[in-house]
């Protein structure tokens, strides 16, 4: 029968107040996550901003440099290519292009995986038994088929990859909110607001959206390394980015074509997308602890 | 004879916003074949004092103070010595039975368990052992339900067993914590008959923490009234329902709506009297009485340090400064 | 009483159960053809056990959840008719306050939009500031400070959370709220707070309240009518004082029996022999009268004719389900 509540009496003024900030707060107090927003900002950073300062670009041809390893005093810290291109200019590039196909398909998967699973978890019924079908059946769909005969009739188009990404990766987005919002359903403040005569759209929009946030960030943070890892696929498979445009996954398909002669051509762009996968990973991780904290606090 | 003294008993638990300390040098002396009642509300203290002596606490926390179980020290004892203390000479009953139980033993192997560990008895005499238990506390068709798992069993039995579970130890004190409190009111009324019973005839110490003062008043010899981690009041039970003289134990009191007597007029007379305010967040206790803050009779005096408790005439004590009978 | 505003007419609510798709009908009769009437201004309290259906019963009263069978008046009209859009405009006037004072709170926002959502929602017109206003009017009501506007849930104890529910719940000025069990879960001297602030609120605007839980005294104290429920059915209704001086359903009589008061003399003086048994399951109802497994005084009709309420009293309002309630004091209970 009833329970009995253990005041949550007033928490420190020192702690933010906000569900969002006290997570923030419980974020930045784990190091580990802390060494892995640094990392993931210092690598972005150098993304963006180094193709801009570095001596060298990344698309200048130099047939007398082809293939040279890392040195200091040529400037070329990684090395170059078999086109004598800049390794470290191209790998800071093709950072651009994988960060950015993994942010914005995650963004897209997140937007149509949210709205589909919490208004599908939410009408229920047969509405919700039909939506979900759906969702399984594209799940069910080969992939790769699928994105393989886009890039053949759109040709090979970077929007193409971000939609053809974000379409697949939004399934799982949808099924994780989905089974957030039964469980809310059932929350009494959900019941408060069906009393109140909130309507349903608005009830998904104002209460249940902002309460499934935390898995859907940390779920989030856990779709940008396995986009990246799709998108290098595809370029490995030479259905990426055009030339001279590059990505860390084209990077990785020359460099592993070259490794005999030429390891650094793999090791360099290899070591970037395993960091940053890792952090992603760690951070994702961090995350969960912060969003959901055992003691109520 | 004694059967268990405390004396400045105290809880501290590791938080993380740094130590909380819940239970506040409690002293009390029990004595063989009495109940206890042991009255208190959220923060009070009252659970966490016997989960401290038992060493069921969560893992960093401090449990001080002494607590002697007659030559035995409780406090300090290693796991392995509490562990032998728990079940076989202080058995715990829990508000939720599920807590007692495995979901997935039955009923009767469970009970059988405590025997076997308890008295190195064989399997077939554990089992005997049980089903004679099963039938003392009232439930029928015992030796069928023996072989049953506990989500076949209602709530009221399943307190029931949990209570046989504890009863099997042949434990010198039952601690019973909120034992009816998540039951139906015509089944709790069952199960408080069974305590009376068991007090009757077994002549068991029993100690019975509850948030309601009904419970302890049918079964309780004396009463102990806990308030942010102290005792404020000790005093037998006719004494303390009929002239409480803490002022927390009398808003207590008179807080409570009685079914026996009529409610609110329709002109809104006969509203409850209430205790202004609410039970202070442990971590951020007021200097002097925990209760200076709510009390209608406090003063500077009471802000300087917590009051003693103090012997007021027999077997009654109480902490306050300013205690007056009402 | 004069004409009530809501009447409730052989409500049924049921659950479907059915474990597989094909498999054997489950059907869980939560409410069984309960009837009342409630006054303006008035408390009627429900009493029941577990099973007893007194939670179903709120939540179907206000559309919560869907009835399967009967009327629900309210103002002249049937509510079973109405489509949820229907319903929206009325619920102005029907609100509710929840057991765990928490939960019924969204966590992620503030007390300010907590407290003014119905505002939001049915007099979209006004302004923030207005809202604000109205807001902080009725925290100070409840005895809040303004600075809880712009603060969380979670800042806030128990009986202040269940005080910031009842805020919500007011604001609109409705004329029922249905409180399930909102006392139960706190501390017996915040209980004591909220029911007197329940009490003076319903002096003050004339609200009307139905008060479910199963804690009796509470119940006593603040109701002016009282039903008592077992197995989703009506077993007594009448006057709160009429019923405690002389209850006639035995249940009733058992439930007041088993109720330990606070003191002790009366309570080494209450008689033993309780009831025995447990509420059966409400999947398995017994046949003819729900209580004759534990009643003292089943005989066999009990079996084979389930009982109708009858009047007990001068006139029609005390109500008791039971072939034999005229031989109550027969009881020995």
């Amino acid at each position: 029968m009833a329970g009995w509540i253990r005041g949550c009496a007033m928490t420190d003024a020192v702690l933010p107040r906000s569900p969002g900030g006290r997570a923030w707060a419980r974020l930045r107090r784990n190091p580990t996550a802390v060494a892995a927003m640094i990392v993931l900002g210092v690598i972005a950073g150098l993304c963006i901003v180094g193709p801009w300062v570095i001596p060298h670009s990344y698309d200048a041809v130099s047939w007398e440099n082809i293939l040279t390893a890392p040195d200091w005093s040529s400037g070329h810290w990684f090395g170059t290519d078999p086109n004598g291109r800049d390794l470290l200019a191209r790998t800071l590039v093709g950072g651009r292009i994988s960060l950015m196909v993994g942010l914005v398909a995650s963004l897209v998967s997140l937007v149509i995986g949210v709205s589909w699973g919490a208004v599908a978890g939410y009408t229920g019924g047969r509405v919700d038994g039909v939506m979900m079908r759906i969702v399984d059946i594209l799940y069910a769909l080969p992939f790769m088929f699928f994105v393989i005969l886009l890039m053949v009739y759109f040709g090979r188009n970077i929007v193409l990859i971000f939609v053809a990404i974000g379409a697949v990766e939004w399934l799982t987005m949808a099924r994780i909110v989905r089974g957030q919002t039964l469980s809310l359903k059932r929350r009494e403040f959900i019941e408060a607001a069906r009393a109140i005569g909130v309507p349903g759209l608005t009830i998904v929009r104002r209460h249940i959206v902002p309460n499934v946030a935390g898995p859907v960030i940390v779920f989030l943070t856990l779709t940008i390394p396995e986009v990246m890892l799709i998108e290098s696929f595809i370029s490995f498979l030479g259905l990426g980015v055009q030339e001279p445009m590059t990505s860390w996954g084209v990077l990785i398909s020359e460099g592993a074509q070259n490794i005999e002669e030429a390891p650094w051509l793999l090791a360099f762009p290899g070591t970037c997308l395993a960091l940053t996968l890792l952090c992603l990973n760690l951070l994702g991780d961090a995350l969960r602890d912060a969003l959901d904290p055992r003691d109520g606090r | 004879m004694t059967s268990m003294v405390l004396d400045g008993l105290t809880v501290t638990l590791a938080t993380l916003s740094g130590p909380r300390t819940v239970v506040r040098q409690v002293g009390l002396t029990l004595q063989a074949g009495e109940t206890l009642g042991l009255v208190g509300e959220s923060g009070s203290g009252k659970s966490l004092l016997w989960l401290g002596v038992l060493g069921l606490v969560p893992p960093g926390t401090v449990v001080g103070g002494s607590a002697r179980l007659g030559d035995t020290e409780l406090v300090g004892a290693g796991e392995r010595r509490l562990a032998d203390i728990r079940g076989r000479r202080i058995a715990m009953v829990f508000q939720d039975p599920m807590t007692a139980l495995n979901p997935y033993l039955t009923i009767g192997r469970q009970l059988a368990e405590v025997v076997e560990r308890h008295h190195g008895a064989d399997r077939a005499a554990a089992r005997r052992a049980a089903l004679e238990m099963l039938d003392r506390v009232g439930i029928p068709d015992a030796a069928r339900r023996l072989d049953l798992h506990p989500h076949e069993f209602s709530g009221g039995m399943r307190q029931r067993a949990t209570i046989a579970m504890a009863l099997l130890g042949r434990p010198e004190i039952l601690v019973a914590d909120e034992p009816t409190t998540a039951l139906d009111v015509t089944v709790q009324a069952q199960i408080l008959d069974l305590f009376a019973e068991l007090k009757r005839e077994a002549r068991l110490t029993q100690v019975l923490i509850s948030h309601d003062l009904g419970v302890v008043a049918g079964l309780a010899d004396r009463v102990a009234v806990m308030y942010a981690g102290r005792i404020v009041e000790i005093a037998g039970v006719d004494d303390l329902f009929a002239r409480p003289l803490h002022p927390y134990s009398q808003g207590l009191l008179a807080a409570m709506p009685r079914v026996d007597r009529p409610g609110i007029g329709q002109d809104g007379a006969g509203l409850l009297a209430t205790i202004p305010g609410q039970p202070p967040d442990p971590a951020r206790l007021p200097p002097g009485c925990a209760f200076a803050p709510r009390c209608p009779l406090a003063d500077d005096g009471c802000t300087q340090a917590p009051p003693p408790l103090q012997g007021r005439g027999a077997g009654r004590q109480v902490a306050c400064y300013k205690a007056v009978a009402p | 009483m004069s004409r009530p505003i809501l009447s409730v007419r052989d409500l049924t609510v049921r659950f479907d159960l059915r474990r597989r798709l094909f498999g054997p009908e489950r059907v869980l009769t939560a409410v069984d053809g309960v009837s009342f009437d409630l006054g303006a201004g008035e408390t009627l309290g429900i009493v029941g056990e577990s099973g007893s259906g007194k939670s179903t019963l709120g939540r179907a009263i206000l559309r919560l959840i869907p009835a399967e069978a009967g009327q629900i008046v309210w103002l002249g009209q049937d509510l079973r008719q109405l489509g949820e859009r229907a319903m929206r405009p009325l619920r102005r006037d029907l609100q509710i306050v929840f057991q765990d004072p928490l939960a019924a709170l969204d966590p992620r926002a503030t007390v300010f939009q907590s407290v003014a959502e119905p505002l939001a929602t049915h007099r979209p017109g006004l302004s923030r500031a207005q809202m604000r206003a109205e807001a902080g009017r009725w925290l100070a009501r409840v005895g809040l400070d303004d600075s809880a506007l712009d603060r969380y849930p979670h800042e806030f104890s128990g009986g202040q959370c269940q005080r910031i529910g009842v805020a919500r719940a007011m604001i609109l000025e409705p004329r029922l709220i249905v409180c399930d069990e909102a006392v139960s879960a706190l501390d017996v001297s915040i209980q004591a707070q909220i029911v007197n602030l329940l009490a003076e609120l319903q002096r003050e605007t004339g609200v009307a309240l139905l008060f479910i839980s199963h804690n009796l005294s509470v119940v006593r104290h603040l109701s002016h009518r009282i039903l008592v429920l077992y197995l989703g059915r009506v077993a007594e209704i009448g006057p709160g004082e009429a019923l405690f001086a002389d209850p006639c359903h035995p249940y009733t009589r058992a439930l007041l029996a088993a109720v330990p008061p606070p003191d002790p003399v009366a309570a080494r003086a209450r008689p033993r022999a309780g009831l025995k048994g447990e509420p059966p399951s409400p999947l398995n109802p017994p046949s003819g009268c729900a209580f004759r497994t534990r009643c003292p005084l089943a005989i066999e009709v009990c079996a084979t004719r389930r009982p109708p309420l009858e009047a007990v009293g001068n006139g029609s309002v005390h109500l008791a389900a039971c072939h034999r309630w005229r031989d109550r004091s027969t009881q020995g209970a």
